[in-house]
């Protein structure tokens, strides 16, 4: 399964209340998340997606682009 | 005034179908009852009692709405000897049969009109458990008379089962005592005379309009009209109210935000003898009494109060006819505790025994004195044991604050509250921002914990408005959905400073109520863990 770019930018818009939504925006810097933010994303996207993420790697994460490649590992892992 | 000798409310009742008042006891609907009427059939109702054996202390529940039959089988319950336990008359057989169980009973009333078809089935399940299932019209060939037991002040008038939001509904218990303090408690503090008129389709069967909007009445001969629970004829309301130039009236919150709604027209209503619309038994908002008061026309009659079933009923009201209290976080300040209570706030994570009271301001939990506080619950030693914290005072359960002049406000529900990130947050305060959102037509926050570092997060559940279940092929609003969880991220960040964990868009009537309408944090936070909201279609949108 391909996660599009967009699903990921819909996902944190809806998670920080923003409208708009770049794959380059960084998270923390552009955005105004608070680690608890980006937490509660990884919950969301580990619910919809069926996934699970360590908490580890969240510190590697800083744009909206790097969250969507680590979902989208995370899925091709777990259909291999 | 009755005079000082009542001490029971079958001497009130008795007195004043012997004294003649210048008003009937109450009227239902279009028809009246008088004392000496109501007395004859309360009388009746007794002896038919005493032919079942009936017992001192006996608990006999009764599941009836408002109206005439409410009235013989309550308090003739209470004059032969008995203990009434009104409960909500629409619950099922099964919850019924559960009431009886827990309150020990062995005779169940149900409503005259009840369908044939429908009391048979009811009593083939009453018999296989030995109990004995009446209607009030049973009692209708008996004769009033008998040798009624005297009934002492401190004997137990009523049970009163709180709603609970989860497990076994706990009895309380009240006595004749307790009513009648309570009954004095709120003719002084809500400035009642003989001169008020009352309008109430407040069950008669829960505290409130059992308490302030009948035995209030009856103890001062007022004139009372009460009218049936069902809002779906909300104009029934304000035309009773426009025609008896009533002056007092009562309800929670959303009933008044139910009238904004379906009323489009308010200057059709006459609502200028209101003296006093009391707002109490759920969150006052502030919005509420602007709105209605602007809508018709009114100035300083919407009143917030507070009271619980373990004081009675009444603890505090604003005084009418003065601009009401709110604080910067929304409050809306419930007064001055009636006469013989105070109000002392406790730390809300205090130990048992702990008795330093928090600072003036500071949110803690409202523990209660007064002279109705009841005695406890009926068979639940444990829980009386938690109720009260010493001399005599209860704990509420409630979260609240005492400002500098002495007024209080209420926060919320001691159990409902979210701690995040250590801090405490007041499901009540999120839910007030929330449902300020457009399109949102009712809100409720939980807290959840998944086991993380991160501790209690923020669940918000928002019913929206206009997306009932259409049998047409039309695709979901998703956007308009994105909108309404990005202005409630919005609004709540804007609030508090931190975001939700995450928003679901819910349908209508998803988040549970209790039958007089408060909501049910615990049992709607169980059902969303249980995956039961997901199961059942629940959710819209998240």
């Amino acid at each position: 399964m391909i996660i599009p770019l967009d699903d990921i930018c819909n996902l944190v818009r809806l998670q920080l209340g923003i409208r708009q939504v770049n794959g380059a925006d960084h998270m923390l810097e552009n955005l105004g998340a608070d680690s608890v933010d980006v937490v509660n994303i990884i919950a969301t996207a580990e619910e919809k997606y069926q996934i699970e993420i360590d908490e580890a790697e969240l510190t590697r994460l800083q744009t909206v682009s790097d969250l969507h490649q680590l979902i989208q590992q995370r899925i091709t892992a777990a259909n291999r | 005034m009755p005079p000082p000798d009542i001490k029971t409310l079958i001497d009130l009742l008795a007195y004043r179908a012997e004294v003649p008042a210048v008003t009937p006891a109450y009227a239902y609907l279009q028809e009246s009852c008088t004392y000496q009427e109501m007395w004859q059939r309360i009388n009746r109702f007794a002896a038919f009692l005493q032919s079942l054996d009936i017992q001192r202390g006996e608990r006999v529940v009764m599941a009836l709405p408002n109206g005439h039959d409410f009235f013989d089988a309550f308090y003739g319950v209470q004059r032969a000897g008995g203990i009434a336990v009104p409960i909500y008359p629409g619950f099922s057989p099964a919850r019924i049969l559960a009431m009886v169980q827990l309150s020990e009973a062995r005779i169940v009333v149900l409503p005259s009109d009840t369908p044939p078809a429908q009391l048979a089935g009811f009593k083939a399940q009453a018999d296989q458990r030995g109990l004995t299932l009446i209607t009030v019209a049973n009692a209708e060939s008996f004769a009033s008379g008998g040798d009624f037991p005297q009934i002492q002040p401190d004997d137990v008038a009523f049970i009163q089962y709180t709603s609970g939001s989860t497990g076994n509904p706990k009895g309380v218990q009240i006595s004749h005592r307790n009513l009648l303090d309570n009954v004095r408690q709120m003719i002084v503090g809500m400035e009642i005379t003989e001169a008020d008129i009352f309008v109430s389709w407040l069950p008669v069967y829960h505290d409130m309009g059992l308490i302030l909007k009948t035995m209030v009445p009856f103890y001062l001969a007022t004139a009372v009209y009460l009218l049936p629970t069902s809002l779906r004829d909300i104009d029934l309301w304000l035309d009773t109210i426009q025609t008896h130039r009533a002056t007092f009236t009562a309800a929670p919150d959303f009933a008044y935000r139910l009238v904004l709604r379906r009323i489009t027209d308010p200057t059709a209503y006459d609502l200028s003898s209101l003296r006093v619309a009391l707002n109490a038994a759920e969150p006052v908002r502030a919005s509420t009494i602007q709105a209605f008061e602007a809508a018709f026309n009114l100035q300083n009659v919407m009143v917030a109060g507070y009271g619980l079933a373990e004081a009675t009923v009444g603890v505090s009201m604003w005084k009418p006819s003065t601009p009401p209290k709110v604080d910067a976080r929304g409050h809306v300040s419930v007064g001055r505790p009636f006469p013989h209570i105070s109000v002392t706030i406790l730390p809300d994570d205090q130990l048992v025994g702990d008795d330093q009271p928090v600072g003036v301001g500071e949110i803690g939990e409202i523990v209660i004195q007064s002279i109705a506080n009841s005695r406890g619950y009926f068979n639940n030693p444990a829980a009386t044991e938690r109720l009260f914290w010493r001399d005599g005072a209860i704990r509420s359960g409630d979260l609240g604050y005492l400002d500098e002049d002495g007024y209080l406000y209420i926060v919320g529900r001691k159990k409902n509250i979210i701690i995040h990130a250590g801090h405490n947050v007041y499901p009540q305060e999120i839910e007030e921002v929330v449902n300020g959102v457009e399109n949102v037509r009712y809100s409720a926050a939980v807290g959840i914990d998944r086991g993380g570092v991160e501790g209690e997060q923020v669940v918000i559940f928002a019913e929206v408005r206009g997306n009932e279940p259409t049998s047409g092929d039309s695709s979901p609003p998703t956007t308009d959905f994105e909108n309404i969880v990005i202005d409630i991220v919005q609004a709540f960040n804007g609030r508090f400073g931190f975001r939700p964990a995450r928003v679901y868009l819910v349908k209508p009537k998803t988040i549970p109520l209790t039958y007089n309408g408060k909501l049910q944090h615990q049992r709607l936070k169980a059902q969303f863990l249980e995956g039961r909201l997901d199961d059942n279609g629940r959710i819209l949108f998240s």
